[in-house]
This record gives structure tokens, C-alpha cells and sequence, in this order.
């Protein structure tokens, strides 16, 4: 029985490792390619920026993902593309989010990688 | 207790020579015909704000203000700066202009400009977009306010300009009184003290 737990103990604490790992990797991705526009603490620029803090799809890896890479146009402000990121680090920023203002606990980088965007 | 006294009469004469005297006149002094040296005066100018109407050096006429270099697609400082502006103009008012020229004026026209101050939530008459030709824009920002507005071929991921986030503060004869990076809220903290020194008792 102590053996069995210790066991998923360890588990969960190196799924939780793992976790914090990639909130301080995302953090630090978010403030260089997220926090001019939409602030450090979430909450955008009156009408030009988007509050994340505020945002109710948080949850909904695909479109974040496209969103980061590809970025999108016609909403207030147009918002460029991040051609140049991996699916870690996206994994890593959509990670940091939830952690923030989300309630989803871990996006991997599988699940980002088999992402198909438009 | 004699100490506690000492201490503060020294941490007060310290304080008062910590305080410059005057705020320093930046720019080229050049010498007038009848041989004084003059300080560098802002040159008349004439832009198209966000109405589409002239403005010209007469708006500024006896008025301190700030000027500043943006475009309104910029992802990198511009929003840094703007967060800044704003925070300057609600603590001033009406006692201080702005003036923020567009340094991707082919894009940015009086129409998008009108959009863009809508959307930062500024309806005072007193902060100003102005747009024109590139040429205009650029001389202005290099020969006049002293900051580096230069397109940059090389910076096209980063929105196509390079430019340097300064905000230039300007007193009531047009001479430059202080250069800030209008990115950092403690150098625009210094910036308010300024403004302070040129207007007292807004």
C-alpha cells in the first residue's frame, strides 16, 4: 500500500516538476512576445489590446495556437503571427496562461504540434 | 536626539543639492546675428491630425507639450509608450499638449489615426495624432527633436521601423528641455517631475 503511493507520489511530482518548468519558460516567452501589447499582468490597452485575464477560451488549445502562430486580422487591432516559435514554446505560453488566468493545468507539446491551422 | 536632528539637516541639504536648478536646454546652441548664443528652438512645423485638419507650431504657441514618434501597427515599444502616455496625460490634463507623430504615415492616415486615438479611450483636444509625408516626419524627428525615427529595411518582422521610444519635452518658447525613454516608468517618472518644473501649480 505505502509502496503504491509512493509511487503515484512520484509520478505526481514530476508531472508537477514538469509543470512549473514550463509556467517559468512560458512566463518568460509571454513577456517577450506577448507583454508589450497585452501587458504584463493580462490586461491589455484600453480598446487597442485585448485583456487576456479576461479571455473565456483560454482552454481551447487550437485556436491559441493558431492565434500564436499565425496571428489575426480584422479584430481591433491587427495581432502578427509568431512564425518563429516552436510548439514547445506555444505549449509553454498556452501553459503559462492557464496558469495565470486559465483553468486548464498542463498543454503539451504534442498536443500543439498536431495542430493544423488555416 | 541631537543626532536624529544632524541626521535629517544633512539628509536635507542633500536632498536640496541633489535638485538641479534649472532644467538643462538640449540641443545645438547657435550664435544670432548679433553674436549671442541662442538655444535650440523647434522650427514651425505643419501635420495633419487625426481630423484631418492643419496644425501647425501656433497650436503649441506658449504651451509646454510632449512629442512623440509611433505607428499605429507597431508590436514592439509603441504600446509600452502609449501605456506611458496615457498615464502622463491623466495626471496633466489639460495643462500639458502631446503630440504624437506617425513615422508610417502612408499607412497611418488621418482616418486610422482617429481610430486609433478612439481606441486608447483619449478624447482631449489637447494630445494630437498627426501624420504627413515620410520625408516631413523624419526630418522633424532627427533635425528637430534630436530622435532617431530611421526607417529600417532590416526590422520588418519588428513592424518595418526601428525608432527610439523617446518622448521630448518642450517648454513654453519651444526650446528641448529634456529627452526620455518614453518605454520605462521610471524615466517618465523624471519626465513628470519635469513637466512639473515648467508648470507650476497646474
Amino acid at each position: 500500500m505505502s509502496g503504491c503511493c509512493l509511487v503515484i507520489n512520484g509520478c505526481n511530482s514530476e508531472q508537477q516538476i514538469r509543470h512549473e518548468q514550463f509556467v517559468i519558460a512560458g512566463k518568460n516567452l509571454y513577456e517577450t512576445h506577448c507583454a508589450n501589447c497585452h501587458g504584463k499582468d493580462g490586461a491589455g490597452l484600453r480598446n487597442l489590446y485585448p485583456p487576456l485575464s479576461a479571455s473565456t477560451r483560454l482552454g481551447e488549445t487550437d485556436y491559441l495556437t493558431c492565434l500564436i502562430r499565425t496571428g489575426t486580422t480584422g479584430k481591433e487591432t491587427d495581432m502578427p503571427g509568431n512564425k518563429d516559435l516552436y510548439p514547445l514554446d506555444i505549449a509553454q505560453i498556452i501553459t503559462y496562461l492557464n496558469e495565470r488566468w486559465g483553468d486548464r493545468q498542463m498543454t503539451e507539446t504534442d498536443e500543439v504540434a498536431r495542430v493544423q491551422c488555416p | 536626539m541631537k543626532n536624529l536632528f544632524l541626521f535629517l539637516f544633512a539628509a536635507f541639504l542633500l536632498a536640496c543639492n541633489t535638485e538641479p536648478k534649472e532644467l538643462p536646454y538640449l540641443g545645438m546652441h547657435e550664435v544670432n546675428a548679433s553674436g549671442d548664443s541662442v538655444y535650440h528652438r523647434i522650427p514651425d512645423f505643419s501635420f495633419v491630425n487625426q481630423d484631418g485638419d492643419t496644425l501647425t507650431e501656433k497650436f503649441v504657441e506658449g504651451r509646454v507639450y510632449i512629442a512623440d514618434f509611433f505607428f499605429s501597427t507597431c508590436p514592439t515599444i509603441c504600446p509600452l509608450m502609449k501605456t506611458q502616455m496615457l498615464r502622463i496625460h491623466e495626471k496633466f490634463g489639460d495643462s500639458l499638449l502631446i503630440l504624437s507623430h506617425s513615422i508610417n504615415p502612408r499607412y497611418d492616415t488621418a482616418a486610422v489615426l482617429k481610430r486609433y486615438k478612439e481606441k486608447l479611450g483619449v478624447n482631449s483636444p489637447q494630445w494630437q495624432f498627426l501624420t504627413g509625408t515620410q520625408t516631413d516626419v523624419y526630418k522633424l524627428a532627427q533635425n528637430s527633436y534630436l530622435t532617431s525615427a530611421l526607417q529600417d529595411s532590416t526590422a520588418v518582422d519588428e513592424g518595418g521601423f526601428i525608432h527610439s521610444g523617446a518622448f521630448v519635452l518642450i517648454d513654453q518658447n519651444r526650446h528641448i528641455r529634456g529627452i526620455y525613454d518614453g518605454t520605462k516608468e521610471k524615466e517618465v517618472d523624471k519626465l513628470m517631475a519635469a513637466v512639473e518644473r515648467l508648470l507650476p501649480g497646474h
